[in-house]
């Protein structure tokens, strides 16, 4: 589905990602974990096309496909999809009306007929009730006045409805009560399958309590420093971060 | 000075068989006489590039030989002028009780109290130089009557078309809304070649009446228009004008309203979209003359490639008019890095216990919100396209007919990006 191959990457001449290899199977959820400023949303933002990133070498493979040299919105209609950390407010144009766009532009994308006003609002309906969306939220403009956890609700729910065979979830978690935390992850998990991939990105071990990863990698100053199974999120968990550096130090001295 | 100009409006003589109109057209035409073109030096005019007016050997237009095509408003009353000549009148539509729409040629004999009481009134050529030339110069328009308690639940369409190349047309308009009248008026103004149009509009609303007015300024890229709306509002009664003017070389407009009743609002929205080396520009008074009453004005202009875009708004309140409540906003959207937007709120307030905002931003795109939707897999095009759009909501939301909306919407995103399915 997708591979990383020594990845770098560079904002204002500052290099963020230092190599990053990763490997993503079809079907497997991978959780990247790692303080603030390890680059976790920096890998987010190159991987969906923000261009004010700039990858100084590796490569990155998307269903066998040089990723890099696409445009975001052709990585969105080539399936993948990132829901936003901070998810953008916009005024004026209404959150059913952009959905719908998108919807039209991926599936002209994959050869297929655009979706009728009718067939299109019977799939809306369906997909807002997989993550509880107040019906009401989709008459709005797009997270136009929606609380934190609406909108990362919204970020889930145009992610149904669009169903990427890759999806990165950045910090979703973060700004969530426990409840709606709860009902992000039944959204996410309704969407498991063994066609389609998640990329976790979270600071907390919580939200891994709720959506199970395959995988857990540690991303420590643009590099990953250790990958493991759940238990590995349980363990950092339990003793933070540092316990890491001390480890790789040990490994640099050997 | 008028000498330097190619522009030279044939001003001798009378043209009206009507002794109304020919002593107001005389009386306007020594004044346009003193006046002249304006200049860069008249500060109301230092921002307004007149050249593609002034420098151009435009005549009045003959009449049109070939049917004009032109968008007409569906389930609307409408009334036809094309080269300032009535083609299709008001006289085959089936209006209520109360209600007349007039061509102003009949007018000045059938209905000549009003004519008197209210044309030339409204709009002051005094100090306005095209008012004046409009005055002298027209020779046909229209006038909407609504005697009071008359209530149209039907829009009324006014078109005037202007045909050909190097051609001036000067529509005029005056609407009388007597007391608690109520009525929407949509002007259509389009000009398909190298035209330009000089329209007056003038309106009286009566107390506790009602009017929605429209105004569609559709021009050719060579086309411009320089027109002007007064208005008049009187106790408790409420104007509603919205404005939109797509493309054109030059496209100006002054807009004057008196608040002359407590109670009386004005509610003013406009929207400017130019493109190419065009400018659109507007000027607004709204003048509050007595207390208890509102105003709010809301403009929005949307530049492309080296075009300018100029908003003035001027707040006048009268010493005695306490208690007002005027609003303004104005913002530019600048869509490349070689347009130009100028906003100037003007406030003259010389009453002490009043509530004036105002507010204007230029700005471009915002780029994250441009990014959040190309991620979602909507081309930069139209999510360029979409964003515009959303930009002009506020005043499009405005708009009192759906069926002028929705053409509005689809004229901007034909220009601004392509065909989205909706």
């Amino acid at each position: 589905m997708l591979e990383l191959n020594n990845l770098h990457v560079a904002i204002g001449g500052n290099e963020i990602l230092k190599g990053i290899d990763l490997k993503i199977n079809a079907g497997e959820v991978h959780a990247i974990m790692g303080p603030n400023g390890s680059g976790k949303s920096t890998l987010a933002s190159v991987l969906a096309g923000r261009e004010e990133y700039e990858v100084t070498s590796g490569e990155v493979l998307f269903q066998g496909e040089n990723l890099l040299e696409l445009d975001a919105e052709t990585r969105a209609r080539e399936g993948l999809f990132l829901a936003f950390q901070y998810p953008v407010e916009i005024p004026g144009v209404g959150n059913t009306y952009f959905l719908r766009t998108a919807l039209n532009a991926v599936r002209e994308h994959r050869g297929q007929a655009p979706l009728d006003a009718m067939d299109f609002l019977q799939l809306v309906k369906e997909k807002a009730d997989v993550v509880k969306l107040d019906p009401s939220l989709l008459k709005r403009a797009v997270n136009e006045g929606f609380s934190g956890g609406e909108k990362k609700r919204n970020e889930i729910f145009h992610m149904a409805v669009l169903e990427p065979k890759l999806a990165i979830l950045d910090e979703t978690d973060s700004g969530l009560d426990i409840d709606a935390l709860r009902i992000v992850s039944e959204g996410v998990n309704s969407l498991r399958d063994s066609e389609r991939s998640f990329i976790v990105i979270t600071h907390y071990q919580r939200l891994l309590d709720h959506i199970i990863p395959d995988f857990v990698h540690v991303l420590k100053d643009g590099r990953i420093v250790e990958s493991g199974g759940r238990e590995l999120a349980l363990e950092l968990e339990a003793r933070g971060y540092d316990w890491l550096d001390s480890k790789a130090a040990v490994e640099t001295a050997r | 000075m008028r000498s330097t100009h190619l522009f030279q409006p044939d001003l001798a003589g009378s043209i009206h068989a009507s002794p109304i109109l020919a002593s107001l057209g005389s009386e306007a035409r020594e004044r346009f006489n003193e006046l002249g073109f304006p200049s860069r030096r008249d500060e109301d005019w230092r921002l307004t590039a007149l050249t593609p007016v002034t420098g151009h050997p435009f005549s009045r237009a003959p009449e049109a030989t070939t049917a004009t095509e032109h968008w007409t408003l569906p389930d609307a009353v409408t009334i036809t002028f094309v080269n300032d000549r009535l083609v299709g009148g008001a006289a085959e539509n089936d209006l209520p009780a109360g209600i007349t729409i007039t061509a102003l040629s009949s007018a000045a004999q059938s209905q000549t109290q009003l004519i008197e009481e209210h044309l030339g009134r409204l709009a002051s050529f005094d100090d306005q130089p095209f008012v004046a030339l409009n005055t002298a110069q027209s020779l046909e328009g229209a006038l909407i009557h609504l005697a009071p308690g008359a209530i149209l639940d039907r829009p009324i369409n006014i078109i005037y078309a202007t045909t050909g190349d190097d051609v001036v047309t000067y529509p005029r308009t005056l609407i009388v809304a007597e007391e608690n009248a109520k009525a929407t008026v949509v002007e259509t103004f389009v000009g398909d070649g190298r035209s330009l149009i000089c329209p007056v509009t003038e309106i009286a609303v009566g107390p506790s009446a009602t009017l929605q007015h429209t105004r569609l300024i559709e021009l050719s890229a060579e086309g411009s228009c320089i027109g002007s709306v007064s208005a008049t509002v009187e106790r408790n009664a409420a104007y509603r004008l919205s404005s939109a003017g797509l493309g054109g070389s030059l496209a100006r407009t002054d807009i004057r309203v008196g608040l002359n009743g407590k109670g009386a609002d004005a509610t003013l929205d406009g929207l400017t979209l130019v493109g190419g080396k065009g400018q659109g520009i507007t000027h607004v008074v709204v003048e509050h003359r007595v207390p208890n009453c509102t105003s709010t004005q809301r403009y929005r202009s949307v530049l492309d490639d080296r075009s300018k875009a100029v908003f003035t708004g001027c707040i006048i309140v009268a010493e005695d008019a306490q208690k007002t409540d005027a609003r303004q906003s104005s913002r530019s959207l600048l869509r490349s890095s070689d347009a130009v937007a100028h906003n100037n709120p003007q406030l003259e307030i010389y009453a002490d216990d009043v509530r004036c905002t105002h507010g204007s931003t230029v700005g471009q795109l915002d780029e994250e919100a441009l990014f959040y939707l190309r991620a979602r897999g909507i081309d930069r095009l139209t999510a360029e396209g979409l964003l515009t759009l959303a930009f002009a909501a506020e005043v499009l939301e405005g708009i009192p007919v759906e069926a002028v909306k929705s053409r509005l919407e689809d004229q901007l995103m034909a220009q601004l990006g392509p065909e989205i399915t909706r």
